[in-house]
């Protein structure tokens, strides 16, 4: 179990973690908290050193937008966006609940309108009827969470009006003002003491943190669907009284005295029935989570791509060096092509292929995802191609004697003896390969309009706020660990795909 | 068929072509070496003991001269010569029981795969590994890799068996295991054997011949020892013999005599 571990964290390169188990398991504890100190320790001091720096240059640099956010407005940033995202999800899940409620009762509209049996109607209209109740339930629960999270949002906004005024107090306190060259203090616009820039943007901080976005947005959230659900119990009603009215005039006698009311409300219940069968699309732009799956889906779909293409033609390469020599001036010549001038040209040929915004079907199978897909592959192929050449070329001489003594047929050769002996080659080559195409995607996605992190970081760019450039950090940071992570993965395959031990890390 | 000349080396030359010019190795380089002989070859290092293997073996090309296996001129490598090099060339994805049974498959393609497993297992186990089949060869020792290497040779059935200094990477304890290894196989199997080595020691415990080579470049047969220490042998006793020494002291001089001519040529 313990060596289990050890050679687990040994092979995934958290090495680090080794030290614990071995503290866990009792080994002398002198030792392995020597050993924990060197590797934890080391690389934390480097951490908390890069986020003093930080810190501190954020108070000095200004960039184009307002003060460079620091560690701890990033961090708030960070949090707001996971908050986007939840309400994203409730939102959804609102969006479904009560598209749901509509759907099935338009099911039973549509089947009361369609039968004649008199009796069936008059079972469908009560399950219609019915429904109301399942929807009620559902506005007592919103009523509930629209309750909890007021409270939160009142506590927030009123968390936030003392931090500022404290801070203002300690402010003027500190006396950060404005000097001029006599050094008498300048005047605000409202005839008191202008406060330092470095003293504003504190300020600032304080108010850009969306302190209550997440219990804010989430009120709104529910309130909307809250409407949403009472506006269809207020149609199931109406639909019904115009339903009932129309079976009483049906029933009436005196008839043609009532024609024109019998008009009038069939009319007013085809209305209201015709507004209960048209659905809504769901809208929205989507939150961080939906980017990174969009990102990591594309940039596996490129790197299954590139693997597809450079590992067979990268054997042939290795097999035969006439073909290398016939490929390897178009290789040498696309190898460092950027992704910015192949994006462009794949986005026209793919949108030629597939006419339209939308040709391929599916959620994520849009145009845009193929443009960044592709480019990922076309710029991060070569890796692949060149190492699976390499290593098909460069078999130990040696297995080449062993399938010489063996006379192995040309099949068997390349079967049995080169292409497994190119495998840690190939390996190593579809690990730069998915680093090159994670790199290559950020770009790929901005160009491409494809709704990754790319896309997500233009758009804040294009928003020109500090709270974007913040965001824009925030993404730096993801896309770096998902990067990283990325990379563990594809060195552990390495590691066991290896005959040898001695793979770089 | 003539049995005292299965194996028959005859006016090998090699020479490479280097970028200094041609580079002649070796120069009419003869023996042959009768049925179910073991003989041991023995130089200095450089001198082209491994050229001839490997042009034995098929797997370099022949300049001048001819090499023949039962009155067979030979006409590049197969399984029937075994070969066994220094470095064991085991196919490290495969675990040691692939490793062999790729030659078996080879060998034998008409065996029921029943059949097949069971000349793997008899080879394996005839070079004691057989509680290790499964591992891959890094997972070996350097030892255990050897016998792998040995194992795959003997598994192929051939009629020649070729070692090029099979044992020189291995500690003492080791090597002496795989002596008598490879007296075992050599006894059960009677294979015609050539067998390259730097150990005086070795090639005495061995062989039925010993045979010297001059040194290089145009390095060419030197002198002969006729073997005749009785089988089996026995480490201890032999020692004890009375012709051990004077064949130890007949070996190690030649040597020496040829490592005195290379000072006086540089
Ligand atoms: N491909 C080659 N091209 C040129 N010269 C070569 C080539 N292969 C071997 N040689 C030369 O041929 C000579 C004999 O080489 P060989 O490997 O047969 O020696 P050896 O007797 O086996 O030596 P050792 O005991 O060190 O294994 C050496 O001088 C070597 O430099
Ligand atoms: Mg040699």
């Amino acid at each position: 179990m313990k060596q289990k571990l050890i050679n687990f964290f040994e092979l995934t390169g958290l090495t680090w973690f080794i030290p614990i188990v071995r503290l866990c398991t009792g080994d002398d504890p002198k030792e392995q908290i020597g050993d924990l100190s060197r590797q934890i320790a080391l690389p934390l001091a480097a951490m908390v050193s890069f986020f003093m720096i930080w810190s501190y240059c954020s108070t000095k640099i200004k960039t184009s937008v307002g003060q460079l956010p620091g560690p701890s407005y990033v961090l708030s940033q960070a949090k707001a966006m996971w908050a986007t995202h939840k309400s994203e999800k409730f939102n959804k899940e609102e969006f479904k609940t009560n598209e749901e409620l509509r759907i099935s009762v338009a099911e039973l509209i549509e089947q009361r309108q369609k039968t004649t049996s008199l009796e069936t109607k008059k079972s469908l209209t009560s399950k219609i009827n019915s429904i109301k109740a399942v929807i009620l339930k559902h506005l007592s629960q919103l009523e509930n969470e629209i309750k909890v999270n007021q409270a939160i949002v009142d506590k927030a906004e009123a968390d936030k009006k003392a931090q500022v005024t404290a801070m203002t107090t300690q402010l003027n306190s500190l006396k950060k003002f404005v000097f001029d060259e006599n050094n008498k203090a300048v005047l605000g616009p409202d005839g008191k003491p202008k406060l330092s820039d470095e003293s504003l943007s504190k300020l600032a901080n304080i108010n850009n943190r969306r302190v209550a976005v997440f219990e804010g947005n989430l009120v709104r959230i529910y309130k909307s669907s809250e409407n949403t659900a009472k506006s269809l119990i207020k149609k199931i009603e109406k639909i019904d009284t115009y339903y009932q009215q129309d079976i009483a005039y049906q029933a009436a006698l005196n008839k043609d005295e009532l024609e024109k009311k019998i008009i009038s409300n069939k009319k007013k219940l085809d209305a209201f029935e015709k507004q209960i069968f048209k659905g809504k699309e769901y809208n929205s732009n989507g939150s961080i989570v939906d980017y990174i799956k969009l990102s990591i889906t594309t940039v596996i779909f490129g790197f299954c791509l590139a693997a597809g293409i450079a590992i067979p033609m990268g054997i042939l390469c290795g097999l035969s060096p006439s073909i290398m020599t016939a490929l390897n001036p178009l290789i040498q010549t696309f190898r460092p092509v950027s992704p910015l001038a192949w994006v462009l040209i794949t986005i026209q040929i793919i949108d030629g292929i597939f006419v339209g915004d939308n040709a391929l079907t599916g959620e994520i199978l849009k145009n845009t995802f193929l443009h960044a897909g592709i480019t990922v592959a076309l710029c991060s192929m070569w890796a692949t191609l060149s190492n699976t050449a390499l290593g098909v070329s460069s078999v130990d001489p040696d297995h080449m004697n062993v399938a010489k003594v063996l006379k192995l047929n040309w099949f068997d050769r390349i079967f049995k003896i080169v292409i497994p002996s190119a495998i840690p080659y190939i390996f190593t080559g579809l690990r730069i390969t998915l680093g090159v195409g994670w790199m290559v995607l950020i770009v790929a996605e901005m160009m491409a309009t494809s709704r990754g992190l790319g896309w997500f970081i233009d758009q804040e760019y294009q928003n020109n706020k500090v709270e974007s450039l913040a965001n824009i950090i925030v993404c730096i940071f993801i896309i770096g660990l998902i990067g990283a992570v990325l990379d563990r993965i594809m060195s552990v395959f390495q590691k066991l795909v290896s005959f040898n031990d001695d793979v770089a890390a | 068929m003539d049995k005292n000349r299965y194996l028959d080396l005859s006016n090998l030359s090699k020479v490479y072509e280097t970028k200094k010019g041609p580079f002649v190795v070796l120069e009419d380089f003869s023996l042959q070496i009768p049925e179910s002989e073991f003989v041991c070859l023995i130089g200095h290092s450089g001198c082209g003991k491994s050229t001839i293997l490997s042009m034995a073996a098929g797997l370099n090309d022949i300049t001048k001269g001819s090499v023949a296996v039962a009155d067979k001129e030979i006409n590049g490598p197969g399984p029937d010569r075994g070969v066994v090099f220094q470095a064991p060339s085991l196919l490290p994805w495969l675990s040691a029981y692939d490793n062999v049974m790729l030659g078996v498959k080879k060998v034998y393609p008409h065996a029921s795969a029943k059949e097949k497993e069971e000349i793997v297992m008899h080879y394996l186990h005839a070079v004691g590994l057989g509680g290790a089949i499964e591992k891959k060869p890094k997972e070996l020792s350097s030892g255990m890799r050897q016998r792998v290497g040995i194992a795959r040779a003997f598994a192929l059935k051939p009629k020649i068996m070729l070692l090029d200094e099979p044992l020189g990477m291995l500690d003492a304890l080791t090597k002496y295991e795989l002596q008598d290894l490879i007296v075992k196989l050599h006894a059960e199997h009677k294979l015609t054997t050539l067998m390259v080595t730097h150990d005086v020691d070795e090639a005495l415990y061995l062989s039925d011949r010993v045979i010297m080579m001059t040194n290089g470049p145009k390095a060419t047969l030197g002198d002969i020892l006729i073997n005749d220490l009785p089988r089996p042998r026995d480490r201890q006793t032999l020692l004890n013999h009375p012709d051990y020494y004077p064949y130890r002291e007949h070996l190690i001089s030649f040597l020496e005599e040829q490592e005195e001519l290379k000072k006086k040529h540089a």
